[in-house]
């Protein structure tokens, strides 16, 4: 009886687990990884918390934003880079059909979409939970003529904890909706995954 | 009884259909260039606003920052589309193409070769539903528009707080309210 159970739990469990994943993602990042030009990093959660745990070491106590933004990373539970710098090694319909996928199969939303006078394309999706407060995936897409980045991150971020970071923001800090292209120039010093 | 009871399920089933065709006229349009190079697009999504409705943004010093915080709260989207290409031939066709009878003028300027439109779509009671940006000259063609419970009055602090290009001209409406 007490198998009976474990097993049915877990039967529940399951459609949980597979639905914080995004295999539209997860596919685009393993067919697209080698191709020529393009660069990758991923990054597990348990990295990501071990590097923000040594940042907070090194800042300035006085730093509250700095601090804060440490705090959010930890919430990230898995991170997917691919970029290219020379050159937008990705041809345009993979990355319209990772968009058309998300959005159908994995249930992700717009929440932006830029197009710049340059051509650069910007597109922010989300997937949140069913109440809406606790984002599950972003996915961050900017391509030019002259590179391309996706990012893509599985997090549990709650809304609880944006406005915890709002509320302890110094008071100079000018909060204003903007809607540039985000600079997401990756950072040339992070390791990238060893190639397989 | 029974055609009654019919014939009202049949209404009730027609009025929101009958608001998305409404909807769809701008969509349409905006689909329709949404993917063309020549123009610049900002779309902000309903999901957006949603979050943005749901964050604690009650403490701002800037209090223009904050009337311009409170009305995005109760945005459902932002459009944006623009283009310096034959601006004054997409003016026209946007003005064929969006049903401009469903809409309430509120500003219509033309100066020094440019036309600069001003409508607007009442919701329930007082409130506006829809505000429609149109500008076409010989520099430029504009399309903004925005969906959800608008404040006119501080329209222009949300154009300045939000800094989109194209979105400055709203600060038209409040240059008519003075």
């Amino acid at each position: 009886m007490k198998k009976w159970l474990i097993a049915a739990f877990c039967a529940c469990l399951l459609p949980a687990l597979v639905s914080a994943q995004s295999p539209s993602i997860n596919k685009f990042y393993r067919q697209n990884k080698f191709e020529e030009g393009v660069r990758k990093v991923k990054l597990p959660g348990w990295l990501i918390r071990l590097g923000s745990r040594i940042g907070a070491g090194q800042i300035d106590e006085a730093d509250q934003e700095a601090r804060e933004a440490l705090k959010m990373a930890r919430r990230v539970r898995k991170m997917r880079m691919l970029y290219g710098e020379e050159g937008n090694p990705i041809d345009q319909r993979k990355v319209d059909k990772l968009i058309r996928n998300v959005r159908k199969k994995d249930n992700f939303q717009d929440l932006i979409y830029v197009r710049d006078e340059e051509g650069t394309k910007v597109n922010l999706l989300i997937r949140t939970n069913g109440a809406g407060d606790l984002i599950r995936n972003l996915l961050i897409l900017v391509q030019s003529e002259d590179e391309f980045v996706m990012v893509g991150l599985k997090t549990k971020l709650s809304i609880k904890d944006i406005n915890t970071l709002i509320q302890n923001l110094p008071e100079e800090a000018d909060i204003k909706v903007k809607v540039p292209v985000p600079e997401l120039d990756p950072e040339p010093e992070i390791t990238d995954e060893p190639e397989v | 009884m029974k055609y009654l009871f019919i014939a009202a399920l049949l209404l009730l089933g027609m009025a929101p259909t009958t608001q998305a065709q409404d909807n769809d006229a701008i969509s349409k349009y905006f689909e329709q260039y949404v993917e063309d190079e020549k123009f610049t697009v900002v779309y902000v999504s309903p999901k957006m606003f949603e979050l943005l409705g749901k964050l604690d943004l009650d403490h701002l010093e800037d209090k223009e920052a904050q009337v311009a915080m409170d009305m995005a709260k109760e945005l459902k989207s932002i459009r944006v589309l623009t283009t310096e290409h034959n601006p004054g031939q997409y003016y026209k066709e946007a003005l064929q193409k969006i049903n401009t009878r469903e809409y309430e003028s509120l500003v219509q300027v033309r100066d020094e070769g440019e036309n600069v439109n001003l409508m607007i779509k009442e919701g329930n009671g007082d409130t506006i539903s829809e505000l429609l940006v149109l500008v076409g000259g010989e520099d430029e063609f504009v399309l903004v528009s925005l969906m959800g419970v608008i404040d006119l009055k501080n329209i222009s602090k949300l154009s300045k707080t939000m800094d989109i290009k194209g979105m400055e001209h709203l600060e038209k409406v409040e240059q008519r309210e003075e």
